[in-house]
């Protein structure tokens, strides 16, 4: 039994389906966390920025009214009023000289008014991260406004460590979580193995559990367990056809065998020599006869000849059929009767449809009492045409009538008359090329064949 | 290389790639001196005790005993070296007094 992922596990389905999971936890995972620093640190920075803005603006005003005195007033009082000790403010001539602000002189880091800076400053002793904009006045005036982030460094370090643990819980169950996906794959798949496997090896009768969950395991394990039943009909037609003719050509070949053998040995002149060499070789034309019905059968299923359908008057097809057993059917006392509209139209390839008539027709008569009718008609049916033969014979038992149209098939009432079984077969391949269908009903006395001809398919605008 | 390495390889990178994500929302600092912030200091605590002592002496009502309390408290511990501290509680002081000298300025 093939087990998953032995031989080859980097190619393992289940192995990527669990290498998917973990990635898509982890992208989950990632995508969390950015949304929460977004949505917490970040929001602290955004909201200093907006406080620095403002708090700029109101100085910038006051520098608009008073100059430089309004400004250097201002600072000292918001300084003296800064209870949250984490304003930065500095104020500065257009040569560096200071005028107002908290902080020693002005950060070499800071030169353009068009961005926030963070950097470092150094309060009572303690190092702290500031963030700050620099704004330049009239007359070469220089501001910088600024705050303390001493609080979104705490929560930054703060969510920083609960994300980094949160990393290593989301790894540990993306590993596991994987784990058990593949686990989880290759036990649903596990079954489907087995029984292939089984199969490969011999033993058709297996067939893939369902859980009953009605899942999409249990769907393909559906689809596989009809492919199998499928293929073991098929094994058994093939199986079958074998048979048949081993069967079936067994008793010619036999009896050319014992005739020349019989020649060989009793034959005295050449007369009698070359009249049994010409039984013999009417058996094997009859053999040849059977091969020959086998590969049209073969060569009809195959639907090369699909190709060359053109339409079809099947009327005069019915005509001509009839025409053709009208003399059988006399030296057998048998009335064969054909009715059909004037113009019947049909599609597919004549010279196949008028086979199969011919056959229906042939069998017809062949087992029709004398001083009975058969009956050869053609309708339109929705769809197509219909062929219908009804003869007045023996007919065929209902429980024989779902095999008669197997190869080499003989009834019980058909072991008496000369035939090889392949007449209907090669019927019932003829109908289905033409997406028709064969059946057979009892005509009370007699059979009822009926042979539907699909109709010419319509032509699809481009 | 087994699940395992293939699956902890992955989640890995993903913490790797989480890390430059922090790192990247994180704006980079310059190493650069850090600026000196001249208002923790003991001649600020100073300057501001003064600045108190002004307001209360220019009020038309002698204060409240919480700000003379803010006071004491605020020159005390910047004498003991608890600057931030004591310039805490004197700016508390100091916007109490000026709270009060603008609610009396209102007409």
């Amino acid at each position: 039994m093939a087990v998953f992922g032995r031989r080859r596990p980097l190619r393992s389905a289940a192995l990527r389906f669990a290498f998917v999971y973990a990635l898509l936890l982890a992208v989950s995972a990632t995508a969390l966390a950015a949304f929460l620093w977004w949505a917490t640190a970040g929001l602290l920075e955004r909201q200093t920025d907006t406080i620095i803005t403002a708090d700029a603006e109101a100085l910038l005003d006051r520098f608009e009214q008073g100059g430089t005195a309004a400004v250097i007033l201002t600072i000292r009082d918001r300084l003296e009023q800064d209870v949250d000790d984490s304003s930065i403010y500095l104020f500065v001539t257009p040569d560096g000289r200071l005028l107002a602000g908290n902080l020693s002189e002005w950060p070499t880091a800071v030169h353009t008014t068009d961005r926030f800076y963070e950097l470092p400053v150094e309060r009572a002793g303690v190092r702290y991260l500031a963030r700050v904009h620099r704004y330049d006045l009239p007359g070469e005036y220089h501001l910088l406004v600024g705050r303390d982030m001493e609080t979104r460094a705490q929560l930054r370090r703060l969510l920083s460590n609960a994300l980094l643990w949160a990393m290593v819980v989301v790894i540990g169950l993306a590993t596991l979580g994987g784990f058990v996906v593949r686990g989880l794959f290759r036990r649903a798949l596990a079954d489907v193995s087995a029984t292939a496997s089984a199969i490969a090896a011999g033993d058709l009768t297996r067939r893939v559990r369902r859980s009953g969950r009605g899942d999409e395991f249990d769907q393909l394990a559906d689809t596989i367990n009809d492919m199998l039943d499928r293929i073991a009909r098929l094994m058994d037609g093939v199986r079958q056809v074998s048979n048949a003719i081993a069967h079936d050509l067994r008793t010619p070949i036999t009896r050319a065998r014992g005739r020349l053998e019989e020649a060989a040995a009793r034959a005295r002149t050449p007369g009698e020599m070359h009249a049994a060499i010409e039984r013999a070789i009417a058996d094997l034309d009859g053999i040849i006869a059977i091969f020959q019905g086998l590969l049209r059968i073969a060569e009809i299923e195959a639907g090369s000849r699909r190709s060359a359908f053109a339409p079809v008057e099947a009327a005069r097809l019915l005509r001509d059929v009839a025409e053709l057993y009208d003399v059988v059917a006399e030296e057998k006392d048998v009335r064969l009767m054909v009715s059909a509209p004037a113009s019947l139209p049909a599609y597919g390839d004549r010279e196949l449809i008028q086979q199969a008539v011919a056959n229906l027709v042939d069998n017809a008569v062949k087992f029709s009492p004398a001083g009975s009718v058969v009956r050869l008609s053609g309708q339109p049916v929705e769809g197509g045409i219909e062929i219908t033969v009804a003869d007045q014979g023996p007919g065929i038992p209902p429980a024989e009538r779902a095999r008669a149209t197997e190869r080499f098939f003989r009834g019980e009432t058909a072991r008496s008359t000369p035939g090889s079984g392949l007449g209907l077969a090669l019927v019932q391949a003829i109908a289905q090329l033409h997406g028709g269908g064969l059946t057979l009903e009892d005509a009370g006395p007699g059979l009822l064949v009926r042979l539907r001809l699909a109709g010419q398919p319509k032509q699809t605008p481009e | 290389m087994s699940p395992l390495v293939r699956t902890t390889g992955i989640a890995g990178l993903t913490t790797t790639g989480l890390g430059m994500l922090l790192a990247a929302s994180m704006p980079s600092v310059r190493p650069s001196p850090p600026a000196v912030v001249t208002t923790d200091t003991r001649a600020y605590c100073q300057e501001l005790s003064e600045k108190l002592s002004e307001l209360i002496r220019i009020a038309p009502r002698p204060p409240e005993d919480e700000v003379l309390n803010m006071r004491a408290d605020g020159r005390h511990l910047c004498q003991e070296g608890q600057v931030r501290g004591g310039i805490l509680r004197l700016r508390r002081g100091v916007m109490v007094m000026i709270r009060d000298l603008d609610q009396r300025g209102e007409p």
